[in-house]
Formats: C-alpha cells, sequence, structure tokens
C-alpha cells in the first residue's frame, strides 16, 4: 500500500518538481537543456505511473484492480470543526484511486512524455523552450492531480488549473494576435462553463454539505435519494456538465478547439488527446452515478448535437489542424454521449483510445506542418507520402482507428458507445418514447460515416496527388525524432482495443470497484444500494410510464436491450468505416478537382460557407456576448462618471454653492454686526479724538463749560426736586 | 449802606469770570498767565472775604490767601519757564499752535 | 510572559506612532526611510507574536476571558469614566488576520515608497501615523476608541494623496476624505445614539446589551444599522459610494494605492463584521435585500466597469469594487463558510491588489502613464516582471491554488448554503438567495474577461513604442513582489493553516451571536 500511494503521489509530484526546477532555473539551462529537463521528469512520472499501474492490479490490500478503489482523506478547510458545526466530510482532500484512475494515469504521463520527446525537436531553437517545457509540466501535474481529486472541490482546483496550462501553451506564441486571442477565448469560454460547474458544486454544499465522491454516489443516486427533489437533482447533474461542456468543447460552449489550433502542434496534441477535454469526460464520468434520467437526456442532447456539428464542420475546413479540432469535437460528443445513455464504460474506453490515435493524428499533423514550414492549409499539401512516408502511415493508421475500422482500436470503443446508444433508444422506445430519444442513436450512426469520409479527404488531399505548392514540397521532410514518437503511437492506437491490453478491462474493473465502495459506504445490511441496479435498467426504471412489476427484472430486461442493441448497431455502422473512405477516395482522388466543380453549384457552395465559417457560431458569440460585455462595461463605466459621479461632483458644487451663500450672509450678517461695532468705536474714537486738539484753550473751555453745566444741572435739579 | 459780604463775592466773581474770559480769549501766553492770576485772585478775594465774616478772629482765610500767593508765584515762574521752552520750539508764544498734547 | 501578554496590543498599535515622532526630526531623507523600515518591521515581528500568544483552539462564546470566550490578550485602561469609555484592546479571529496583514503590507509599502523623494520625512511620519491609526481600529474593542482610530487613519490618507499624489490630487483627497467623513459621521451618530440606548462602548458586551432594543424601539434600531452599515460599506467601498475610490487610486501615489486598498477598504469590511453585524442581527437580516443587491451590483458591475477603462490602475481600482462585493455577500449570508470566506477574501484580496497596484507603480514608473491601449509586449521586454504581474492576475481572477480563489468559492458554497442553514434562511425566501448567489457566481467569468483581456493588451504580444525598451525590475520592486508572490501562492494552498484556523472559532462564536 505504502508503495502504491507513494508512486501515485510520484506522478503527480514528478511534473510539479520539473516544472518548479524550470521556473526557477531555466533560463540557465537555456534551449535543449532545459527541454531535456522537462522530458526526464515527464518520462521519470510516466514510469512511476507503470509502476503504480503494476502494483494496483497486483494489490493484495483491500483494494486494488476488482476489488475496491483507494480512498484516502485530509481535512483541508474544515471549517467550522471546533465548533461542532462542521458537516462530516465538508471541503476534505481527498484521494481516489479506482481502476480508471490509473489507467488514465498511465495514458496521461505517456503522452505527456511522448509530447515532451516530440517538442524537443519540434521547438528547437526557440529560446523559450524552458517556459514552453515548464508549462507542459505544469499541465502533466494539473492532469494527474485531476485524475486523483476524490472531491469535486479538489476536482475543481485541478480544472481551473488545467485550464490556465491551455491558456499558457495555446498563448505560447504570444507575439501572434490570434494565438493570444485564442488563449484568452479558450480561458472564458471554459470560465463561463465553469460558472455553471461552480453553482452546480454549492448547491450539493448546500444540501449534502459534501462534495467528496463516493459520498455522493451512495447519498445522490437517483432512484434512492431523498436529499432533495429529482427536478433539483436534475438540475444539479446539469449545472455540473456545464463545466464539461466548457472543457471538452461541446455545444454551445466550442468554440474555443478550433481556434486553440494557434498553439504548438504538440500543445494540440496534449490538449485534445489527454489533458484539457478528456477532463470535462472524466468529470462526467464521475458523476455518473447522480446524473438522473433528465440530466442524463440533456447530456445525449448536447453529446448528439456535437457530434453533428464536430463531424460536419470537419468536412469543409481548409486546416488540417482545424479540421483535426472539428474531428476531436465530434470524438468528445460521443463520449458525452455514451456517459449519457448509461455507458460510462464505453465513454471511459473511447476516452483512452481516442486519447492514443488522436495524439498520433496531431503529431503526424505536427511533423506535416513542421515539414511544411509551418504552412498548415490543405491548398498547399498534396503528394506528401513520397516526402514523409512513415508520417502518411501513421496518419492512415489514425485514421483508420478513428474510423471505427475492424482491429483498431476505435473500432471496440466506438461500437461499445454506439450499442448502448441504439440500446438506450429502444428501452425510449419500449416507454413510448421516441423522437429526442432516437437521436442517441441516428447521430452516432452518422457520424459513423462521416469519420472516415473527412479523415480520408485529409489524407487524400495532404499525401496524394501532385503538390500543390512546389517551392514547399521540395523542402519538405520527416525528421526521424518526429516520428519515432509516431511509431509508439500507432502501436498503442491498433493494440489499445485488445481485451488483452489493460485498457478495457481496467475501465470494465472500475465499475466493480465502484460498487465495492458503495457497499462498503452503505454497509452489507442495507438493502439498498443505489449502483446494484446497473446501466441502463436505471434508465429504464425512471422512465415514469413503465409498469416496474410487468417489466421483467430490469437488468435481464436491459441485458437484452444490450445484446439487441449492439446487433442493431453492427448492423447499422459496420461497414461505415469503409463508405466513408470509398467515397472520400473517389470525390478526393484529384485532389480539389471535383469538389471545386461541385462547389459551384450554388446548392452546395452555401452550405460549405456556412461550415467553413464553423456555422458562425464565433461570429454569432463575439458580437453577442464579447460586443455585450464591452458594451457593458462602457455604459457602466459612463454612469459610474457622469451620473453617479455627477450626482457627487453636483452635490460638491451644490454644497459649495451653499457654502457661499452661507459666506456672504456670515461676512454680511454676523461679520457686519462685529465690524460695525469696531468701526462704530473707531469712528467715535476718532470723534472723540478730535476733541482733544490739543489746544488747551479748548480744553479749558469745555472744562468751564462742563462745569457750568454741572453747576446749572445741579441747580436746576435743586429746583426741581 | 454797608458793605457786607455779597459784594465782595459779586466783586470776586466778576474778577473770576474775567480771569476765565482772559484765559478763553486770549492767544497770547502771557495773557493767559494773567487771566490765571486774576482767577487765584478772585479765589484770594473769596478766602479773605469769608474769613472776615465767617470765622471772625481765626486767620485761616488769610493764611490760605498767603499760601495762594506763593504758590501763583512758583506757577508763574514754573508757567513762564514753560513759555520760553514754547517759544523756543515754535518760535511763537501763540498757545493754539501748540497742539502736542492732541489725542 | 504575562507582561508580555498584558502589553502588547499596546506596543503594538502605538509602536507606529512612536516611530512617527522618531522620524520626524531625522535630518536626511535617508535616514528617514530606514528608521521607518525599522520601525514598521519591528511592528511586524510583534505582529508576529501574535498567533503564538493567541489560543485559536478556544471555541467560547464570543467575549472575554471571564468566560472563556474567544477575544484575547484583553487590555483595559481607564480613558474618560464619565461616559464609559476606555481604552480597550484586544484581538480575536476576526481582526488577527487583518493585523497581520495590516503590519506586512505596511512593510512592503515603505519598501515601495524608498523613492518618494519630496518632503520624505514628513511622508513616513503620515505613513507610520497610518499604521497607528489602522491597527487600532483592528484592534480597538470600545466603540468610541475605535472610531478614533477610523478617524486617525482617515486624515494621513488624506494628506498623503493632497501632498504625494498625481496632477489631480487635491481633488482626489478632497473627494477621498469629503467621502468616507460623511460616512464616519453617521457612524458617530449611531455611536451616539448607542451610547444613549446602552450605556456602554464595550464592543463585545454591546451585543447583549442592546438586545431588546430591536424589539422595544425597532425604528431606533434600525436607524442606528442603518447608519453604521452606511459609514462602513462606503469606506468598503459599495456600490454606488464607491465613486471615491477610482480617483483616490489614481492620484495616490503606489505605496499609497497599495495601502488604500490592502488595508483601508478592509476597516469597512472589519466595522460590519465588529460592530455593525453583532450589533443589530435582526436589522442586518431585515435589510438583506438592499444589502444583497448591493453586493451583486458592486459584483457584477464592477467588474463590467472594469471592462471599460482605459486605465491600467483605474481597472484594478474597479477590481477592487468588485471583490468587495462578495466580502459583503460573505457577510450577509451568515454562515460559517461565507464568513470565513469573507475574513479570507479580505485578506486575500488585500494581497492581491497590494501587489496589482505596484505592479501598476512598476510600469508607470517607466512609461509614466497608464493608458492600456499604449502599452503592449511588456512581457517580452520585461520576462520577470510579466511573470510576476500574470501571476498576481491569475490570483485576482479567482484560479484555484492562488488566494482569492478559496475567499470566493468559500463566500459562493456559504451563500448557497445560506438558503438551507443560518440565520437568513429563516427570513429570506430561498429563491432570493439562489438567484443573488448565481449572480455572484457569474461575477467570475466577467473578473476572467477584464484581467485577461487586460494580461493580454499589456503583457502579451509585440512590445509597442512606449514599452520597446524598459529597465529590468530593480533589487527594490524585487523584494517587494517576491514577499507578496508567496504569501499569494502560499495562502491558496495552505488557507487553513494560514489565515483560517486563526478565525474559525471567532466566526462560530459570532455566528452564534448572530443567530
Amino acid at each position: 500500500m505504502p508503495t502504491l500511494l507513494t508512486l501515485l503521489l510520484l506522478v503527480v509530484a514528478l511534473p510539479l518538481c520539473g516544472f518548479a526546477i524550470l521556473l526557477a532555473l531555466g533560463k540557465r539551462l537555456g534551449d535543449p537543456l532545459g527541454g531535456y529537463v522537462g522530458t526526464g521528469f515527464s518520462f521519470a512520472g510516466f514510469a512511476a505511473a507503470v509502476a503504480a499501474m503494476a502494483a494496483w492490479i497486483s494489490s493484495s490490500y483491500g483494494f486494488g484492480y476488482g476489488v475496491g478503489p483507494l480512498v484516502r482523506s485530509f481535512a483541508w478547510l474544515p471549517i467550522g470543526e471546533h465548533a461542532g458545526q462542521r458537516v462530516p466530510g465538508f471541503l476534505d482532500f481527498t484521494i481516489y484511486v479506482d481502476s480508471f484512475t490509473v489507467v488514465m494515469l498511465a495514458m496521461v504521463t505517456l503522452i505527456s512524455a511522448v509530447v515532451h520527446l516530440y517538442s524537443l525537436r519540434y521547438l528547437r531553437g526557440d529560446a523559450r523552450t524552458p517556459i514552453y517545457f515548464g508549462r507542459l509540466s505544469l499541465f502533466g501535474f494539473s492532469m494527474t492531480g485531476l485524475l486523483l481529486s476524490g472531491t469535486l472541490l479538489q476536482l475543481l482546483v485541478f480544472w481551473e488549473l488545467v485550464g490556465l496550462c491551455s491558456y499558457l501553451l495555446i498563448g505560447y506564441w504570444n507575439e501572434r494576435r490570434d494565438a493570444r486571442m485564442a488563449a484568452t477565448k479558450a480561458f472564458l469560454t471554459n470560465r463561463v462553463g465553469d460558472v455553471g460547474f461552480i453553482i452546480g458544486l454549492c448547491l450539493l454544499v448546500s444540501f449534502v454539505g459534501n462534495t467528496t465522491l463516493p459520498d455522493l454516489w451512495v447519498m445522490l443516486s437517483p432512484t434512492h435519494q431523498t436529499a432533495m427533489s429529482n427536478g433539483l437533482l436534475t438540475l444539479i447533474g446539469c449545472l455540473l456538465f456545464c463545466g464539461a461542456i466548457g472543457k471538452s468543447a461541446q455545444f454551445p460552449l466550442h468554440t474555443w478547439l478550433p481556434d486553440a489550433m494557434a498553439g504548438p502542434t504538440p500543445v494540440s496534441a496534449l490538449i485534445h488527446a489527454a489533458t484539457m477535454v478528456a477532463a470535462g469526460v472524466f468529470l462526467l464520468i464521475r458523476i455518473d452515478p447522480i446524473l438522473t434520467a433528465d440530466a442524463r437526456l440533456f447530456v445525449v442532447v448536447i453529446g448528439a448535437i456535437t457530434i453533428a456539428i464536430g463531424s460536419l464542420c470537419a468536412i469543409a475546413q481548409r486546416d488540417l489542424k482545424q479540421a483535426l479540432a472539428f474531428s476531436t469535437m465530434a470524438q468528445l460528443g460521443y463520449m458525452v454521449l455514451g456517459v449519457g445513455v448509461g455507458s460510462r464504460d464505453g465513454a471511459g474506453f473511447h476516452l483512452l483510445t481516442h486519447a492514443f490515435f488522436k495524439a498520433l493524428l496531431f503529431l503526424a499533423a505536427g511533423v506535416v506542418i513542421y515539414g511544411m514550414h509551418h504552412k498548415s492549409r490543405l491548398e498547399h499539401y498534396g503528394g506528401l507520402f513520397r516526402r514523409m512516408p512513415v508520417t502518411a502511415i501513421a496518419f492512415a493508421i489514425g485514421a483508420l482507428a478513428m474510423s471505427a475500422t475492424p482491429y483498431f482500436s476505435g473500432y471496440y470503443s466506438k461500437e461499445l458507445i454506439v450499442a448502448h446508444a441504439a440500446a438506450w433508444s429502444q428501452l425510449a422506445a419500449d416507454s413510448g418514447r421516441s423522437g429526442l430519444w432516437s437521436l442517441a442513436l441516428w447521430v452516432p450512426v452518422i457520424g459513423a460515416y462521416l469519420t472516415p469520409f473527412y479523415l480520408t479527404r485529409l489524407w487524400m488531399l495532404t499525401f496524394t496527388g501532385r503538390p500543390r505548392d512546389l517551392e514547399a514540397f521540395e523542402e519538405a521532410h520527416e525528421p526521424g525524432m518526429l516520428s519515432f514518437p509516431l511509431v509508439v503511437l500507432s502501436g498503442l492506437a491498433v493494440v489499445s482495443g485488445f481485451d488483452w491490453f489493460p485498457v478495457r478491462s481496467m475501465v470494465d474493473s472500475s465499475a466493480v470497484e465502484t460498487r465495492a465502495q458503495v457497499s462498503a459506504l452503505t454497509g452489507p445490511a442495507s438493502p439498498v444500494n443505489p449502483l446494484e441496479h446497473d446501466w441502463p435498467s436505471r434508465v429504464h426504471l425512471s422512465m415514469p410510464d413503465v409498469e416496474t412489476d410487468t417489466a421483467p427484472t430490469s437488468t435481464e430486461a436491459g441485458d437484452d436491450r444490450v445484446e439487441a442493441g449492439a446487433a442493431q448497431a453492427a448492423h447499422l455502422t459496420h461497414w461505415a468505416w469503409l463508405a466513408g473512405i470509398i467515397a472520400g477516395v473517389v470525390i478526393y482522388a484529384r485532389g480539389f478537382a471535383l469538389t471545386e466543380r461541385l462547389a459551384r453549384l450554388s446548392v452546395l457552395s452555401a452550405p460549405r460557407e456556412w461550415l467553413r465559417h464553423r456555422m458562425y457560431f464565433d461570429d454569432l458569440y463575439r458580437w453577442v456576448f464579447v460586443g455585450a460585455a464591452r458594451l457593458a462595461g462602457r455604459l457602466i463605466d459612463r454612469l459610474d462618471r457622469r451620473v453617479i459621479d455627477g450626482l457627487i461632483d453636483r452635490l460638491a458644487l451644490a454644497y459649495a454653492a451653499l457654502g457661499r451663500v452661507t459666506a456672504s450672509a456670515d461676512d454680511l450678517i454676523v461679520d457686519g454686526v462685529v465690524r460695525g461695532v469696531s468701526s462704530g468705536v473707531l469712528t467715535s474714537g476718532l470723534g472723540v479724538g478730535q476733541t482733544q486738539g490739543g489746544r488747551v484753550r479748548v480744553y479749558v473751555a469745555s472744562a468751564v463749560l462742563m462745569l457750568a453745566l454741572t453747576v446749572i444741572g445741579t441747580v436746576a435739579w435743586a429746583v426741581l426736586r | 449802606m454797608t458793605v457786607g459780604l455779597p459784594h465782595y463775592l459779586v466783586l470776586a466773581a466778576m474778577l473770576f469770570a474775567a480771569g476765565i474770559i482772559t484765559v478763553l480769549t486770549r492767544r497770547h501766553a502771557i495773557g493767559i498767565l494773567m487771566g490765571i492770576e486774576l482767577m487765584l485772585n478772585a479765589a484770594n478775594l473769596n478766602l479773605v472775604a469769608f474769613n472776615r465774616f465767617s470765622a471772625v478772629g481765626k486767620l485761616d482765610g488769610q493764611v490760605f490767601a498767603l499760601f495762594v500767593i506763593v504758590i501763583a508765584a512758583a506757577e508763574a515762574a514754573v508757567a513762564l519757564a514753560i513759555f520760553l521752552n514754547f517759544y523756543n520750539n515754535f518760535a511763537t508764544v501763540d498757545v493754539d499752535q501748540g497742539n502736542e498734547l492732541k489725542g | 510572559m504575562e507582561l508580555l501578554r498584558q502589553n502588547v496590543l499596546f506596543v503594538l498599535v502605538f509602536l507606529p506612532l512612536l516611530g512617527a515622532a522618531a522620524v520626524l526630526p531625522q535630518r536626511t531623507g535617508k535616514s528617514a526611510r530606514w528608521v521607518a523600515l525599522g520601525v514598521s518591521i519591528a511592528t511586524l515581528l510583534l505582529a508576529g507574536l501574535l498567533p503564538l500568544l493567541f489560543d485559536s483552539a478556544r471555541a467560547g462564546p464570543y467575549g472575554y476571558d471571564d468566560v472563556g470566550g474567544v477575544v484575547q490578550l484583553v487590555r483595559r485602561l481607564p480613558w474618560v469614566p464619565s461616559i464609559h469609555a476606555e481604552l480597550l484592546l484586544g484581538v480575536d479571529g476576526l481582526s488577527l488576520p487583518l493585523v497581520l496583514l495590516t503590519t506586512f503590507v505596511f512593510v512592503l509599502a515603505i519598501i515601495a515608497s524608498f523613492k518618494i523623494e519630496k518632503q520624505v520625512q514628513g511622508y513616513f511620519a503620515l505613513v507610520l501615523l497610518l499604521e497607528t491609526g489602522v491597527l487600532g481600529t483592528f484592534l480597538s474593542l470600545d466603540l468610541l476608541l475605535l472610531f478614533v482610530f477610523f478617524e486617525l487613519s482617515l486624515l494621513p490618507m488624506y494628506f498623503l494623496i493632497g501632498i504625494w499624489g498625481g496632477p489631480r490630487r487635491e481633488y482626489a483627497a478632497i473627494k477621498f476624505f469629503v467621502y468616507t467623513f460623511v460616512g464616519s459621521i453617521a457612524i458617530l451618530v449611531a455611536l451616539i445614539g448607542i451610547y444613549l440606548k446602552a450605556g456602554s462602548f464595550d464592543l463585545v458586551r454591546l451585543p447583549a446589551l442592546l438586545g431588546d432594543l430591536a424589539h422595544t424601539n425597532p425604528t431606533l434600531a434600525m436607524t442606528l444599522f442603518g447608519l453604521l452599515a452606511f459609514g462602513f460599506l462606503v469606506k468598503l467601498p459599495i456600490m454606488p459610494f464607491h465613486t471615491w475610490l477610482p480617483d483616490a487610486h489614481v492620484e495616490a501615489p503606489t505605496p499609497i494605492s497599495m495601502i488604500l486598498a490592502a488595508v483601508l477598504l478592509k476597516l469597512g469590511g472589519y466595522g460590519l463584521l465588529r460592530v455593525a453585524w453583532p450589533l443589530f442581527p435582526e436589522q442586518a437580516l431585515a435589510a438583506w435585500p438592499i444589502l444583497a443587491a448591493l453586493a451583486v451590483i458592486s459584483i457584477l458591475a464592477g467588474a463590467l466597469c472594469a471592462i471599460g477603462q482605459a486605465d491600467f490602475k483605474r481597472l484594478v481600482a474597479y477590481s477592487s469594487v468588485s471583490h468587495m462585493g462578495f466580502v459583503l455577500l460573505g457577510i450577509i449570508a451568515m454562515t460559517p463558510a461565507s464568513m470565513a470566506g469573507a475574513v479570507f477574501m479580505m485578506v486575500a484580496h488585500g494581497l492581491t491588489s497590494a501587489a496589482l497596484f505596484f505592479v501598476v507603480g512598476i510600469i508607470y514608473d517607466r512609461v509614466h502613464h497608464r493608458q492600456i491601449a499604449r502599452m503592449g509586449g511588456v512581457g517580452a521586454t520585461m520576462p520577470t516582471y510579466g511573470r510576476f504581474a500574470s501571476l498576481f492576475m491569475f490570483a485576482s481572477l479567482g484560479l484555484p491554488g492562488l488566494c482569492n480563489f478559496i475567499g470566493e468559492i468559500l463566500v459562493l458554497m456559504g451563500v448557497f448554503s445560506a438558503a438551507k442553514t443560518g440565520p437568513v434562511s429563516a427570513a429570506v425566501p430561498a429563491w432570493a438567495i439562489y438567484t443573488v448567489a448565481t449572480a455572484a457566481a457569474f461575477g467570475i467569468v466577467l473578473t476572467a474577461g477584464y484581467m485577461l483581456w487586460c494580461l493580454q493588451r499589456v503583457f502579451l504580444g509585440k512590445p509597442k513604442e512606449d514599452t520597446a525598451t524598459l529597465a529590468p525590475l530593480d533589487s527594490r520592486e524585487t523584494l517587494v513582489l517576491w514577499p507578496l508572490a508567496i504569501a499569494v501562492v502560499a495562502l491558496g494552498v495552505l488557507p487553513w493553516t494560514l489565515v483560517l484556523t486563526l478565525s474559525d472559532t471567532t466566526v462560530a462564536a459570532l455566528l452564534k451571536v448572530l443567530s
């Protein structure tokens, strides 16, 4: 046990050490050395993750592969504990590890290590590489930390750090306007989703006082919880999902993903395969047990819309990376839809296989872009097979895997999702619902035909035909150091779907461990085990018009439906890869020739423009939200200055005016009296002074006069008495 | 008709009035001094007359009168000294020219 | 030891004042600077003793040692016996974090002030006088004494802005003074009213003494509460009483802006927590809709206003308005998490705003203007500076792992749980609480918006004409930035250990008074 925990902590700590060292010493290490340090730490992290996986599978303690999860809690913010006001588990720091975590850790560290290695060559000669590798390491730390998170709050912490890292890396070439705009856009769009996440989190805290995942699963399982109404739980589920909408680039917050292509291509590979967008699906898988049927419908609808947008837009993009970005979006739609229809294992499985082949595709695209001197538009390509055969083959393998070609990894995972989606829509049909519910089947099926088509288009336009940009073509090459990661990933893209490879089995085992954890929490005596009725019976049960007593036991009904769904899915999509590829080969056999001719038809050119402009979502958002915020800012600022400040200033002026009036009143009345007295005294004094003329005779005269008056007065007084 | 006290008093009053008028009207310093002498003599006359009619057998009035004469002499000496100075300062003995006492 | 416990607060409060007296007669500016720095560091070290002397685990009621209460290190001296006013100092979990913040920020502000060349002795004496005023306000438990210190902090600020400020300094200084003075008058009137009713100024005992005023004379109680709240809200500041803030900040010299944002605004929040709320809890509940509306307006409109600013410093100033909205929101929600969040937010904002104002000051020293539109690419010309600035801006927009996040998330969690528990849940309908909380939550998007937009325009991209060649950070600037950066990260990672463990029991005790 201590070994396992140490190894897991090492997986998180090693990238952090790499980041710290690069941050502190990056300038001294310089260009290649800093990269080596970062790469070294990332490979050490991968080694630790593999070792942890081995320890996990062979664990003989009360947790481990197929036994139960490893849960460790530490009080992080024990607010109110001293006063006895603490809710148990409130704001703990929890490590939750199950098989899914372990396999995700291995995948993330592997992709991260490969991307490090690839970046060494890709960014050679860039003076700021230590910064770049530091950010990559931070990215690895954030993502591994997220995977170990056992509470939603903790998840949010690492979630935001992942967002920060993608901001820093997308905007790495910040002297380019598109890069810095894209970085800001990515962060802000994610923030919008995060608001939903935070509100959901706060509602959870408000109602159950806890965000620890296993506790939530027990307390809030939709069929058994009593803490809140079903509608509220649906709301919480949808709000938490909002976070995933932002991170995993789901409609309507998907617009940042294509823009994020402004970052260096290895970063795109990392973001699209292992870290940023994977975080959203990971969250969704973690909160799957508390999603209600209505919340699931919401998730399914969003996923379906995203599949549609991603698949359609990918067809019309003129930029290799942009097209791949939309393909990522579509695949994320599959995963989200998968969680929605209750195919947690399918979504997790697809997340892992997708990581390998999407990293492969991006790194292959990176080789092309690097070889073509950072020209990423398809009109510069053509005929590159001769120049870069390894890359072409690797790209083809990735494309085949993603197209769900049998025996490639994507086939297994996507089939699982489509099968479960079919089962879900059949269950819905059983209970008299179709419409939106049937979307869950048809959109992924149509997407399955579009995926091979647009990937074939990319491959044909890039690697076959005549070179369209001869000058660049002549200098095109594929450096061996870039090809090596492609070989590794090609292998994984093929084998990661097989049963003997520890991906599918790990994902499946995670459900077993989750169940074990829940039983441990509720106690063996408790009849209530919210996860006992596992997928898809829960969906079935929560549909109100189904009479549970007339139906056979729900689990059996669900199993039937899964089998039927698998059959239907196989029937509908088994040859989709071939159909798509043939269509792609036929249409793009001669480069753009055929499509240019077709585009002259106005029926086709208008939708093409619409798709090229990404359905105008970006323009809409720019006008509506960004414009509104700036306008509001300016208006409020003006309000502030004119009205509030104006009022204050005017008050001050009025006050000053009043002051002047008072002052003059003061001057006239109060001061007037004072001055009147003083001037009266002065005048009279002067007047009296006049009499003191200094002339002796006047003195004498007045003395005589006064004497005379006194005498006369006295006499008169005496007489009158 | 016998000469009684009222006659003396009237004479003294007339003398005094003449002195005052002299002091008030004369601008010549010596003239004013003379007026003062007149007033003093009027007082002396009164003193002697009151002694004759009211305090028979006593010499109080005469003694007072003698004192007044002595003081008047001293006063005249001082006054003449002042006038001399006055003259030195103003080159005149017109008292209206001297208003140094002006307040 | 006992001697230390008895006198430490008095020494702490009056040490800067003595320092001010020592600074004034200095013959050269240089020695004045070093004396001021020495005094402020001594104050910081003394304040650093307080967490050791303070027993944060004592989970008593809101009272003194005689009831085993949370208010500790109390010292009373007679002052004006005829009106029962005392020199009464004490410390609890509300004031302790703020005292630490104050002493910390003052040291940094004094280091940042070393460039001041005009009337140096007077400047540093006023700064130290200000520190006494602020520390006195935080540590006074006598309402009259608190008011005196509160006013004492006002006056040095007026001169510091009015003499050492920018081109419109007189306007700004007078505006600042008049604005906050009007607030002070409101507090003074309330203070007199409280004394006439309760016959005491003892803040810890007043809640009990005023207990039945709410029932015997509700109008008077409401009036007194309104006056107190107004006085402290102006200081906080809360929209629409905030317009003194941008002007004061823009005109004030950099170190004074740091102090103003980091410490002086906290006087408002502290006043609400120490005076207005415990004395009139029922009135606070009755005024909930208005206060909540003001808080939300401050958060949202403050952030929108910041988006609309062309001046870097004004932008940071408006961010303060927005963040202080969170503080008010946390205070009015009256739950353990929200109150802890409000206290933490005050400390966190103290650090980030001081840091951001210093960041603005650094660029202003080099390009001599603050127009965002004329800057660009500073991150390329001054890489270290760019990294510090980004750190503080991300801290300010609430990135987890950095300090403001803890404050914001605790406040939001607290406000949401106020709908279920605590005094507010009984008095206010749940939908209103949820509306307020949701609206406030959107503040974090807007905050991210203006911060990132500003970051992008100032620090990213190609350097513009004004910012093409800039001198790198000098050692003095680095010396200010490093402690702030460390504190910002440390508080984000260990919020409990560093701050909340101090305030926890006090918040719990205060909540008992409030409910």
